[in-house]
């Protein structure tokens, strides 16, 4: 929706029954004219029930059978929607573009699903905030604060205060807030409230006495952090050197241990070469252990060899004198006897040849003990220089290495604790600075509470305001007008030096009309928000002007007030209910006339006769 | 006698055969003269005359092998028939007790073994000697007993007095 108001185009109400009556209304002028009882009010009701105003419109007969109220709008860019709502009250029934939404009938800052927001919207005035009491504070403005400006019902109308009022003294700072909007175009949101000066006081007493308890605190511990007068400067000098000791540090302790690392690697391949030179030696002792055994073995072979090849020699010189077995002599012997083990002179061939066998077996032997010896001995060479090798490495880690990573490692430790005992220090600093920024500020003194601007708007405000009524006024050849002004202390217009609430009622609803045109000319003339729509109910009904000017004419004052506003509000809306009909050549008004008889349109809602009684 | 070559080669392992156990046995008998012993008993004393370091004497005359207490168990064939062949020279005597075989030196023995030059003969004279001197007078029983408790040093695991001792037969 654009924001430059919007017009009523139809009013209905419906019924359970199908009953339905409207009434249509056009851009520009318009006017219901009829006598008493015919419904005029009643529409006024209605127009500002669906407007969002909370109470029903009055239960005249006539609207038994009746429950729902439709009214259709349109608005500045042409968008038709529909509201509904039920007889009684409730909430809104938002029907566009063939979609129906729900709206909340009270306004509440931030919803955008409630009436007021809608109408304000189409307005051009969401948003705004006007002030509720002297000291400022403030709210969103409501549809309903604009209401009274825009519908206008009898009573209101003849009223002897300012049409910008309620007449109720709570909400009058609000109700000029909205004058001043609409004429300012200028809301308040900019208005800060100001507190109440004791209280602020207080609470800079409370904020100094803490900051000066922190402080405190802050310098015992930077005492305690710091056993001597330092400034934060050399403290971060210190920082920085202490930062930079840590990195020397830690530089030299991974360069340690990088050589560290590189003798380690030499200790363990020196140990393995030596495990595996030990192993093998270990194996090569073992052999020559057997070799020396196997050796002892031949030399004994061959020393018994010899023994018993001699006594072989020897047994077989002797002669046999009897079998041992039988007892037989040689001679007789049938030799059965004779058992398979050689006689001993064979004995002692076999012992020849087995000496041979076991002296080259020996000389074979001999070279290989002698060559595993040789073996032996390297692998023993070996181990020694792997030996070596290893307790250098190790000793090397131990005394060197080690001690020096160890006193490293001690280093960083000192530096890091020296650090963080600056660090803290500077915090300690750092902390200090903040609280005195925050006491210096807190020492300020409180400024006295400048004085608002005031709600009420000034006479130079309203002046374009005054002189489009005026001209109205002027227009409608309202007698003895001479000059308008406007009164500060009324926020209401000032006709040639009379306040308009000491004028008759007569007059004061006329004027009253003038001042809600008026405004609505003055919100087109100069481009400020306005709903864009005014409903007057019974503007010039008590009115009767006097007789003859000075000039012998007469006025004419009301005719001139239909053809002016014809003319004039042409593109918005102007709704006039009255009793007596416009002048019949009016040009560019939409007029309804109700009859109060039966012939033609009696009035807004059928009679009571003609309803159709609910059949059970 | 003359055997073939074949047969010799074939047959002879003159360690521990006849004439080498026959004469160590010889060595004892000779020292212990005119005593007598059963085969059981010379078993033991050839064991000892060779490993006399095994029963705290002199030094070994054979090397100290890894399995040489198995030589108990193999020795009892060969020495009886070493026995049999210096009793048919006339060097060894045999008698029949009550009690069973025993075995003697005669007086030709001494003779024979003097004539011998090899070096080991000597030394095994001085073992037997020791053997004599040392376990000559054990009864059976000592001896098996003292041979029990030493057989594990000696590397053997099996039980030895069923074999040690079994049946003489003749």
């Amino acid at each position: 929706m654009s924001a430059s108001g919007f017009i009523l185009r139809r009013l209905t109400l419906s019924g359970p029954n199908g009953n339905t009556s409207c009434v249509e209304f056009k851009r520009g002028l318009n006017v219901i004219s009829g006598p008493s009882d015919t419904g005029k009010t009643f529409i006024v009701q209605c127009i500002d029930f669906m407007l969002g105003g909370r109470d029903s419109p009055k239960r005249i007969p006539e609207v038994e059978g009746f429950d729902t109220i439709l009214l259709d709008i349109e608005t500045s860019d042409g968008e038709r929607i529909s509201l509904r709502r039920g007889l009684s009250g409730g909430t809104f029934e938002l029907i566009r573009a063939g979609e129906t939404l729900a709206l909340k009938e009270a306004h509440e800052a931030g919803n955008t699903e409630t009436i007021s927001h809608l109408l304000l919207a189409a307005t051009g005035l969401v948003g705004k905030k006007v002030r509720t009491n002297a000291r400022g504070t403030t709210r969103t403005l409501s549809f309903r604060d604009l209401a009274r400006l825009v519908v206008i019902g009898e009573e209101a109308i003849i009223a002897e205060r300012s049409p910008v009022l309620s007449g109720r003294h709570v909400t009058k700072t609000t109700e000029l807030s909205v004058f001043r909007l609409l004429l300012t175009g200028s809301d308040d949101s900019l208005v800060l409230q100001q507190g109440d000066l004791k209280i602020a006081r207080t609470k800079q007493l409370g904020k100094k006495e803490l900051l000066e308890e922190f402080l405190t605190k802050n310098a015992q511990e930077i005492a305690t952090a710091s056993h001597e007068e330092v400034s934060e400067e050399t403290v971060l000098e210190l920082l920085e050197r202490a930062e930079a000791e840590e990195r020397e540090v830690s530089t030299a302790l991974s360069k340690e241990r990088k050589s560290a690392l590189v003798l380690e690697h030499e200790r363990k391949t020196a140990w393995s070469s030596l495990r595996q030179v030990q192993s093998r030696a270990a194996v090569a002792e073992e052999l020559q252990r057997r070799f020396e055994l196997l050796h002892e073995q031949y030399k004994s072979d061959l020393r018994r060899l010899e023994a018993i090849g001699e006594a072989s020699a020897r047994l077989a010189q002797m002669t046999e004198e009897r079998c041992p077995v039988c007892g037989a002599i040689a001679e007789h012997h049938g030799g059965k006897d004779r058992d398979v083990h050689a006689q001993p002179a064979d004995v002692g061939e076999a012992c020849a040849a087995e000496s041979q066998k076991i002296k080259v077996l020996c000389r074979d032997l001999a070279l290989t003990i002698d060559s595993n010896k040789r073996e032996l001995s390297r692998l023993q060479t070996a181990a020694e220089e792997h030996c070596e090798r290893l307790t250098a490495a190790q000793g090397r880690l131990r005394e060197e290495l080690k001690p020096r990573v160890a006193a490293l490692i001690n280093r960083l430790r000192e530096a890091e604790q020296h650090r963080a005992r600056l660090l803290r220090l500077a915090d300690l600093f750092q902390r200090r600075r903040e609280f005195e920024a925050l006491l210096a500020e807190a020492n300020k003194p409180i400024p006295r509470a400048p004085r608002l601007p005031t709600a009420s708007v000034g006479a130079d405000e309203a002046e374009a305001f005054t002189r489009t009524a005026e001209a109205l006024l002027h227009a409608w050849s309202f007698p003895n007008l001479d000059r308008v002004t406007f009164s500060e202390d009324a926020q209401d217009l000032v006709l040639g030096g009379r306040k308009r609430s000491s004028h008759g009622k007569g007059v004061r609803a006329l004027t009253h009309a003038a001042f809600s045109l008026a405004l609505l000319s003055y919100c087109i003339e100069y481009n400020r928000p306005h709903p864009g729509l005014v409903v007057i109910d019974s503007p010039l009904v008590v009115y009767r002007e006097p007789d003859t000017s000075e000039d012998g004419n007469s006025f004419l004052v009301k005719e001139k007030f239909y053809r002016c506003v014809a003319r004039t509000f042409a593109s918005n809306q102007v709704i006039v209910l009255e009793n007596e009909e416009p002048p019949a050549d009016l040009d560019g008004a939409n007029v309804i006339a109700f009859t109060g008889a039966s012939h033609g349109r009696s009035g807004f809602l059928p009679r009571r006769e003609t309803v159709p009684i609910n059949l059970p | 006698m003359g055997q073939e070559a074949m047969s010799v080669e074939r047959a002879i392992m003159p360690f521990n055969g006849p004439v080498e156990t026959g004469l160590r046995c010889l060595a004892i008998l000779n020292e212990a003269f005119p005593a007598n012993f059963s085969l059981q008993k010379l078993v033991v004393f050839d064991y000892l005359a060779v490993h006399s370091d095994d029963a705290g004497g002199p030094t070994g005359l054979h090397p100290q092998t890894p399995s040489r207490s198995g030589e108990l168990l193999v020795r009892r064939t060969a020495l009886r028939d070493g026995l049999m062949l210096y009793e048919s020279r006339g060097l060894v005597h045999r008698r029949f007790e009550h009690r069973g075989v025993y075995f003697a030196a005669t007086d030709r023995s001494g003779g024979f073994l003097d004539a011998l030059d090899a070096m080991y003969v000597g030394e095994l004279r001085q073992r037997a000697a020791w053997v004599v001197a040392s376990f000559g007078d054990f009864g059976d029983d000592q001896l098996l007993e003292f041979v029990n408790e030493h057989i594990g040093i000696w590397g053997a695991e099996f039980e030895w007095s069923s074999l040690l001792w079994a049946e003489e037969d003749v």
